[in-house]
């Protein structure tokens, strides 16, 4: 049994509002063992955001957590005052931002944003936060050290600047890496190198990485195991392999059913119908029911527990429940699968 | 950077030539002269006039007051004490109200950045509201209202003297006497800079309190104080520079109304002196060091906003990449 790191327990999370209370995280449960990376997908509004925001404690003033705890070393971080809690930012539980044109001081040097945190965190001099800066900036792929030290964010494109994100994140050797979509707001070359340099990175420090992301095909390329989110739940997570070649949950079929990537060509691209359910009133049942070809009356009237697939493998739809009915998977879902699964097997054999 | 500054600096010249010529036009076609007085014959009038080539054409008394400005003579004063030259009877005036006026700004910005930094980190709460209405006062209540408060206020608490007492150890005024006789004029000057800068201060501040960089730097473990003193207070000063430099030149150019509440005999006293008594060349100057602080501080500014933002700062020099 690997060793867990982090606990996530029956988080739920609303957000109050003019319309009523948003309820963006519904109950989550998962846990985040040492070294490896998890993934958590899904669509704009399905509460991957929320979670990762109140993993690090850094939720908006208008969010109350309902209930539910975060565990990280027999401490529950959701009890701890917002000093308490500043001490394991950075030093403990690092993240890295989607939007790196913003997310640095644009009036501060990229060296002191970086010393910064080690000064702050592991009581070094400034003389050993440079030296360590320096290291950092070399390793995270940027050349002259030096130099770049002493300029400002705007001398930095946007993949260097997420590059020196990544940096300070994992200046202190933090034992958790969270990247909220880290490469949405990059253009795909320059996100294929931030992905693979997160990954060497990950390999180096062994830190153990949430990856928050909607791009299914980033998550196959990065992760160990995936957790997939739909209105504020997990709806299935599992490893890689689990999720995706033997998918069991409506949605995830549905996701995996529209990516572009392996589109034949003439054949219609899969979309699911209609729209996520607004989460001021979520639907009584499965809030996946509204939009699912598979919905059963119980979908409608009681939310699916997580059934237990295999020992890493567990989805919340009824259709795992032993008295419902033998669902196959759509049939044009499978042949992606296969096609899935023999591209892997050749990505092995290189 | 020498470049951009030589740049302005030339641009800054054209532009008080400009407001130089079409003062000088507006002074010379008002009707009157400045020995429009009954008590005066036409002939000694006409003597006068013509002793300070007031008689000449406009173009050529024009031509005459442009080569004294390239000699750096702002010309005589006719009236108010013949003879003397312009710029020796402006500098002490200006003196006393840049002085009232400087410190009013130092005073108000800090009272105004603490206030609006109190509103900003306590929204929706006393603090705020506070803000709000002082603000509201502070920009609604016109100076000569608030002189008059601090005035009624002075009544029932005699501590500070009402009229302006220039240090003079012939009198027998102190220095310390003068700066107490300041306080009621910078009292009046200050509370719009106090409504102006708190106003802007939290804004700003709620809007950079708003911006991921202040996520990063809390989720660097950061505790409030140090983002608010390392990240956020920074970046809302910023434009709090660029409207600070403005509002002392409008404290200087506007405490007309304070300067006579208070009996200072400031620059303002002195212009609306000369005006009525048609001292064209005090007018004149006076006017002249008005635009000319005007363009100046505005120059001032764009440095130190370069200063305290690398993104400008960079922007006259070569680029780094």
């Amino acid at each position: 049994m690997k060793e867990t790191v982090l606990s996530v327990k029956n988080l739920t999370v609303s957000f109050k509002t003019h319309g009523g209370m948003v309820q963006a995280v519904r109950d989550v449960s998962f846990d985040l063992y040492q070294g490896e990376t998890l993934a958590i997908v899904g669509e704009s509004g399905s509460g991957k955001s929320v979670t990762s925001k109140s993993i690090m404690g850094l939720l908006s003033p208008n969010a109350v957590i309902e209930k539910g705890e975060i565990l990280y070393n027999g401490t529950n971080l959701l009890k701890l005052s917002e000093n308490d809690f500043s001490k394991y930012r950075g030093a403990d539980i690092a993240m890295v931002f989607q939007d790196p044109m913003t997310s640095l001081n644009p009036v501060m040097t990229i060296g002191d944003q970086i010393s910064e945190s080690l000064i702050n965190n592991l009581k070094y001099t400034k003389e050993q936060a440079k030296a360590r800066s320096l290291e950092l900036i070399s390793l995270v792929g940027i050349d002259s050290p030096e130099k770049r030290f002493k300029q400002y964010p705007h001398q930095f494109s946007g993949g260097m600047r997420q590059r020196i994100v990544i940096a300070i994140a994992l200046s202190c050797n933090p034992k958790i890496l969270i990247c909220d979509e880290p490469t949405t707001a990059l253009d795909v070359t320059t996100q294929a190198q931030i992905l693979e340099l997160i990954k060497d990175l990950q390999q180096h420090f062994g830190v153990s990485v949430i990856f928050i992301t909607h791009d299914l095909g980033v998550v196959a390329n990065m992760s160990d195991r995936v957790g997939v989110m739909y209105a504020g739940k997990i709806v299935e997570i599992g490893t890689v392999e689990d999720v995706y070649y033997d998918p069991r949950h409506p949605y995830t079929w549905g996701l995996l059913a529209s990516i572009p990537a392996f589109q034949a060509k003439g054949v219609e691209l899969y979309a699911i119908p209609g729209a996520p359910p607004q989460m001021i009133n979520p639907p009584k049942g499965d809030a996946f029911s509204l939009r699912s070809d598979w919905s059963m009356k119980v979908d409608f009237v009681h939310q699916p527990p997580m059934f237990k697939i295999s020992e890493t493998h567990s989805a919340a739809t009824w259709l795992l429940h032993p008295n419902a009915p033998k669902v196959d998977r759509p049939a044009q879902l499978q042949e992606r699968i296969n096609v899935l699964m023999r591209m892997h097997e050749g990505g092995k054999n290189e | 950077m020498t470049r951009y500054i030589g740049r302005r600096v030339l641009q800054m010249l054209m532009t008080l030539f400009l407001i130089m010529t079409i003062l000088f036009i507006l002074l010379k076609v008002t009707p009157g002269s400045p020995f429009t007085n009954p008590r005066i014959s036409a002939e000694t009038r006409a003597m006068l006039e013509m002793k300070y080539g007031l008689d000449k054409p406009i173009l050529v008394q024009y031509v005459i007051y442009l080569g004294g400005l390239l000699r750096f003579d702002f010309g005589e004063s006719i009236i108010i004490i013949k003879n003397y030259p312009v710029t020796k009877m402006i500098f002490e005036p200006l003196a006393i109200t840049a002085r009232l006026g400087l410190i009013a700004l130092l005073i108000g910005s800090a009272i105004g950045i603490f206030l609006g930094a109190l509103a900003a980190l306590n929204r929706n709460k006393f603090w705020d509201h506070f803000n709000t209405i002082i603000a509201v006062i502070g920009v609604s209540v016109p100076s000569f209202v608030i002189a008059t408060i601090l005035l009624l206020l002075r009544k029932q608490f005699p501590i500070v003297p009402i009229i302006f007492n220039k240090a003079d150890p012939a009198k027998g005024i102190s220095l310390l006497d003068e700066i107490r006789s300041m306080t009621l004029p910078i009292l009046s000057l200050s509370f719009g800079v106090i409504a102006t800068i708190s106003r802007y201060m939290r804004t700003e501040l709620v809007e950079v309190y708003n911006s991921d960089f202040i996520l990063l730097a809390r989720a660097k473990g950061l505790n409030r104080t140090q983002v608010f003193t390392k990240h956020a207070f920074r970046n809302a000063l910023i434009p709090i520079i660029t409207v600070m430099g403005p509002m002392l030149v409008a404290l200087i150019t506007g405490s007309t109304v304070v300067e006579r509440f208070f009996g200072v005999p400031g620059l303002a006293l002195l212009t609306i002196k000369s005006i009525n008594v048609k001292d064209t060349f005090v007018t004149l100057g006076a006017e002249l060091l008005y635009s000319a602080m005007f363009v100046m501080t505005m120059l001032f500014v764009d440095i130190a906003y370069g200063f305290i933002d690398p993104r400008i700062r960079l922007v006259g020099g070569g680029k780094n990449d």
